[in-house]
């Protein structure tokens, strides 16, 4: 009653559960690199910000000093 | 966790045949065995042997801490097979009627009384392929 197609039908049912699985987690460890790089973006974005702020705070102390320069040396 | 159950189901499943396949063949013309029997060519203690060795496989699976899921999903692919045997073994009677031991039934009958093989095939791939992050 059993011909050789149950042991087929069954292999061919491991196979594809091995396929999707390679091709799932392949497909998870793709997601996880993009959300890395996003985070790694995300944080360079945050830290140029910073750098912008303190550049801008930076340059104002810079005009203060060269005026209290220009003033001590008359 | 819930995803595990199967999985243990399989394993106690396939360690009961196993052993009792190895103390008699008379189980080897069961309708979800004797489909089986194709992978052991026939031989009761071969077949044993071979339930004996995808529980144990499926066992390592779920106690060993394997760092990748697609580790778990190989260690439980053989007895997914077995399943899909037992599970086609199943198809095949519903489908002519009658019981891998000649015993003719209403198909209806038959697919009643086989259908939880049918089940477990597909709650195992399930299981070990969708709930794989879980084990």
């Amino acid at each position: 009653m059993n011909g050789l197609w149950i042991p087929l039908a069954a292999l061919i049912i491991s196979l594809a559960t091995l396929v999707f699985s390679a091709i799932s987690l392949k497909g998870k460890a793709n997601g996880t690199a993009v959300q890395r790089m996003e985070q790694r973006i995300k944080f360079l974005e945050e830290h140029l910000e910073r750098c912008t702020e303190r550049l801008e705070a930076c340059q104002e102390e810079n005009v203060v000093l060269m005026r209290k320069l220009v003033a001590a040396t008359g | 966790m819930t995803r595990h159950y199967i999985i243990w189901y399989a394993i106690v499943l396939h360690f009961v045949w196993g052993s009792l396949l190895l103390v008699h063949p008379v189980g080897l013309r069961t309708t979800p065995v004797s489909a089986m029997a194709t992978v052991s060519n026939g031989s009761a203690p071969g077949l044993g042997l071979i339930l004996l060795g995808a529980a144990g496989l499926a066992l390592t699976a779920l106690f060993y801490p394997f760092p990748r899921a697609w580790q778990v999903t190989v260690l439980c692919v053989p007895q997914q097979f077995l399943l899909f045997l037992s599970a086609g073994g199943a198809v095949a009677a519903t489908w002519a009627g009658m019981y891998a031991d000649g015993v003719p039934r209403p198909h209806l009958f038959i697919f009643m009384d086989q259908f939880p093989t049918m089940l477990a095939a597909i709650l195992h791939s399930l299981a070990i392929t969708v709930g794989m992050k879980s084990l």
